[in-house]
């Protein structure tokens, strides 16, 4: 008797785990912070580039990277030559030329720092790496902190402005 | 002697009874342990331990540069104490481990915090107008640079070892996330 008591109990806290832990991820699924982790991940993953990648995937990445700017953003790199306000379509365009340059690249984030300003603005830092080869076999390893401010639009997130910077900045 | 050792060992670490008390079933025993419950549990244990200690506290760091000679040399070992500035931020003087990439970090030394100027003179480390006295720089440099202000959050982190051109130096302002740690 007292057996079953404890099994009834045992499996009732496992179901009690497993419907916490659902509805966590659920609630967490909706959240801003989860919205940003994938805005991040659809930027790294269209900025990425497999050697044998489709002609239609390379396209649709493209176009669906247009989606996650703001109608003007500001991009702000150490170089003179890269830094101004793009449109979408402009940032789509340097995309593809980039897409075109590399012969496969990987794209990746981490050390996220996210700093919610409620109700619809939001900064991340984190540090990007890109790591591939270019077309004439050069290979490419390139490590750097990038600040991300982003604003809510239409309920979606959307970068406004990408300030790139070296992890050590002189 | 040695089957005394052996047995010691065996009765220290896997605490089973066995008949065979010889130098040979000593040995089996310790380099081919019974699969016994007990057995796979203090495995799960070391294992446990192994992955908190190197993985998250203790990391193992092989240094590939020669930017912290001779404080650190070259192709030297140590270890990363990541516990080190949980509960407080890097002063100045320490030296420090910058996290790169996963694989790679960079190991400095903290000259400046935040909200101070920063700034080299012929080789002279100035910071707020003041010359530092730097006894850990070995070698002297001719380094140029304009001065700088440290942001909010960051710390400005230099080698120790000033021998090679500015440019081929990687030092400058970096942010207190990318810190994880000390060295040993």
């Amino acid at each position: 008797m007292v057996r079953r008591f404890r099994r009834w109990l045992v499996g009732l806290v496992l179901v009690a785990i497993a419907v916490g832990g659902a509805g966590w991820y659920w609630f967490y699924r909706q959240s801003d912070e989860a919205a940003i982790h994938r805005l991040l991940e659809q930027l790294a993953y269209s900025a990425s580039r497999a050697e044998k990648e489709k002609t239609s995937t390379g396209l649709w990445k493209v176009h669906s990277v247009g989606e996650l700017f703001l109608p003007e953003t500001e991009l702000e790199f150490r170089t003179e030559m890269f830094s101004g306000k793009y449109s979408p379509e402009e940032i789509k365009s340097n995309l593809q030329r980039f897409r075109q340059v590399m012969r496969e690249s990987t794209v990746r984030y981490r050390d996220l720092e996210l700093t919610l300003t409620p109700p619809d603005q939001a900064t991340v830092v984190f540090t990007g790496q890109l790591i591939g080869r270019t077309r004439d076999g050069r290979r490419v390893d390139e490590v750097r902190n990038l600040v991300c401010s982003l604003r809510k639009s239409e309920g979606k997130w959307k970068v406004a402005r990408i300030s790139v910077r070296d992890i050590l900045e002189k | 002697m040695i089957e005394k050792l052996l047995l010691l060992i065996r009765r220290v670490f896997f605490c089973h009874r066995s008949d065979d008390e010889t130098v040979s079933g000593a040995a089996r025993n310790f380099f081919l342990p019974r699969p016994t419950r007990g057995f796979f549990l203090r495995l799960t244990g070391v294992v446990v331990v192994s992955v908190v200690v190197f993985g998250v506290l203790l990391r193992p760091c092989v240094i590939d540069g020669a930017s912290m000679v001779p404080t650190y040399p070259e192709h030297g070992f140590t270890f990363c104490l990541r516990f080190k500035y949980w509960f407080s931020p890097p002063k100045v003087g320490d030296v420090v481990v910058i996290r790169y990439t996963n694989r790679v970090y960079y190991l400095k030394r903290v000259v400046a915090v935040a909200g101070d100027v920063v700034e080299f003179r012929r080789g002279v480390l100035y910071v707020n107008g003041k010359p530092q006295y730097e006894p850990y720089v070995r070698y002297v440099s001719d380094w140029e640079l304009p001065p700088r202000k440290v942001e909010p959050g960051h710390v400005y982190v230099v080698g120790d070892n000033r021998s090679m051109p500015l440019e081929e130096h990687q030092f400058g302002q970096v942010s207190l996330g990318k810190i994880i740690g000390a060295p040993w």
